[in-house]
């Protein structure tokens, strides 16, 4: 299994981060077999790879793989939710990962 | 505590914001779109680098950064250079096509106001321009996070130190400031620009509509986009006063003209001829710009009825060497179809060409070529417009203007502008016992007293001949002269002192 690429752009390190990196790991967890290759980085410390990623908006999660690239703007409320934006509802047992 | 402006160094805009937008703040410019706020905005921070050396980020929304590079650089700024050496740094906000995004939560600009503050520390940028927001908010439907985040921005910018413009989309002329009715809020400084189909001519206007707790000049202002300085406002208004400051006379052009304002022109009025077709005024105002050369001053000649072919043959015919004045770099004459461009522009033309050539002495013939392409109140403005530069740079003018009918007789041109005129003369055909003649008299002349008569004037090879008032015949200005008994006139001889 390919593990899903993602890349998550935050502001700083606040609670609304905390928060939105357990509901990562949540995902993950439940839809990817605790597999997956996620980066985060800080706007505020790399604003250069918000310049890159063309990113304005945080929190911005973006997919790179499984193809096609998506993007997922503002605070998901859960992790299921976060994986239907996703398109990474039970990844895991899809075919589409091979 | 005054608000400190910073200067735009867009031409008039300083002076009706009176000195630029507040310093440190937020400017919102809305308008519909090809309304000219992309190059509004870019000469904002265009001017800044080419007169102070400050750098500038221009945050784009909506076109990539080379296209905006390349209309700008249309205007002649060289856009790329300033980007290579960091003059100018763009940040591209651009909505990407082929990624799609959803949004499934609340979110902040975050990641935005990061990459402006990295812009503005990396560089020391001082004026910043977010062009334009409309974009950004199509995708979002929650308008009170919208205006919540805006107005970090907003205050976010401030706190950088930098003074900032960010425009917005209008979808009316005249309605609401702009699409999602929500960056008014935002911004304590808005200005409105529209542009309007006005007697089949687009006409641009600039509008302050609020400058929280500082002045500026209320009302619509007229402004082009002109293909080598950009946005030009032209400040001008329907309540301007226009008073001579000096006592100097000038020569008219005409020995008894002269006697007949008391001693020549003022040096800085602005002289109106009036007169139906083929009563001198194309001669007087020649005579006028002839007159100045004689005596060693700079003459300029707008020309909207007449080619120049036309212009130097009357000259000619009247004794008069145009080509020769022009060679010696004496005189100028600028021809042009009143059709080929709006009135702002061609106000514009006239601005550079005196500034360039400073002449001495200015006509312009006909006022009335120019009425007719436009608005009485375009052409009110432009009449200002004209007014004050003769004024402020202390130049004699003349202008002409066509009545319609053919013995007396008011015009529309010279009911609305005769008050912005410092003096009339009025050129009349008078019928006197079954012949046609013509009949000049000084109808005003500001600051100066003058004869009262009307003369009859004869032309001829050596131009216009000034002789003796018309004697026992009234109501020539109405355009019915009457002969009167002379023991009438007798009677009025006798109230005169020897």
């Amino acid at each position: 299994m390919s593990p899903a690429i993602l890349k998550i752009y935050v502001a700083s390190n606040t609670g609304a981060t905390t928060r939105l990196m357990q509901l990562v790991d949540q995902m993950v967890r439940s839809h990817l077999g605790g597999k997956a290759d996620i980066s985060v980085v800080d706007v505020l410390v790399q604003p250069e790879e918000a310049e890159n990623g063309h990113v304005l908006i945080t929190p911005t999660i973006d997919c790179l793989a499984p193809l096609p690239q998506r993007r997922v703007i503002g605070m998901p409320s859960n992790a299921d939710e976060l994986a239907d934006a996703l398109l990474l509802r039970n990844y895991v047992t899809r075919k589409d990962n091979a | 505590m005054s608000i400190e402006k910073i200067p735009t160094g867009i031409a008039g805009l300083d002076e009706i914001s009176h000195g630029g937008l507040p310093r440190g703040r937020t400017t919102l410019v809305a308008g519909s779109a090809g309304s000219g706020k992309t190059v509004l905005a870019g000469q904002f921070l265009a001017n800044a680098i080419l007169t102070e050396d400050a750098a500038g980020v221009f945050v784009t929304f909506e076109e990539p950064p080379a296209d905006i590079t390349r209309n700008l650089e249309s205007l002649g700024w060289d856009v790329e250079a300033w980007v290579a050496d960091n003059r100018w740094s763009y940040i591209d906000a651009s909505m990407r096509s082929g990624v799609v995004a959803s949004v499934i939560g609340p979110y902040d600009f975050g990641a935005l106001m990061a990459r402006i503050e990295a812009a503005v520390s990396r560089t020391g940028a001082t004026r910043v321009v977010m062009d334009s927001i409309g974009s950004i908010f199509s995708g979002f439907d929650d308008m009170s996070m919208v205006r919540r985040e805006l107005q970090r921005l907003a205050s976010a910018v401030s706190a950088m130190g930098v003074t900032a413009m960010i425009t917005a989309e209008r979808d009316e002329e005249y309605g609401p400031i702009s699409r999602f009715g929500v960056e008014q809020f935002v911004a304590d400084d808005v200005i409105v620009l529209r542009h309007v189909l006005e007697n089949e001519e687009i006409r641009r206007t600039i509008q302050i509509l609020k400058f929280r707790g500082t002045t500026h000049r209320k009302g619509e202002f007229p402004f082009t986009i002109d293909p080598s300085q950009g946005v030009v406002v032209l400040p001008v208004t329907g309540h301007e006063r226009l008073e001579s400051s000096t006592e100097e006379r000038v020569h008219s052009g005409n020995d008894e003209l002269d006697i007949m304002c008391g001693g020549g022109v003022l040096r800085d009025s602005v002289i109106l001829v009036s007169g139906a077709t083929g009563t001198g005024k194309t001669l007087t105002s020649t005579a006028f710009l002839a007159g100045g050369v004689n005596r060693g001053e700079k003459a300029m000649l707008f020309g909207y009825e007449e080619s120049r072919q036309q212009l130097f043959r009357n000259a000619r015919g009247w004794g008069f060497d145009f080509e020769g004045a022009e060679a010696a770099g004496k005189l100028r004459v600028h021809c042009e179809y009143p059709e080929v461009q709006s009135l702002e522009d061609h106000l514009l033309v006239i601005t550079n060409a005196i500034d360039e050539f400073k002449p001495d002495r200015v006509a312009i013939d006909s006022l009335s070529a120019m009425e007719h392409i436009a608005s009485r109140r375009a052409f009110r403005q432009f009449m200002m417009g004209v007014t004050a530069i003769l004024k402020s740079r202390q130049i004699t003018g003349i202008m002409t203007a066509t009545t319609p009918s053919l013995l007396g007789g008011d015009s529309i041109t010279m009911s609305h502008i005769s008050t912005l005129t410092d003096s009339i003369i009025l050129l009349r055909y008078v019928e006197v016992y079954g012949e046609i003649k013509r009949g000049i008299t000084v109808l005003k002349m500001r600051g100066s007293t003058h004869d009262k008569e009307i003369r009859e004037i004869k032309i001829d090879s050596s131009g216009m001949q000034i002789g003796e008032p018309f004697r026992f015949v009234e109501g020539i200005l109405g355009g019915t002269p009457i002969r009167v008994r002379q023991d009438e006139e007798r009677l009025r001889g006798l109230f005169v002192e020897e």
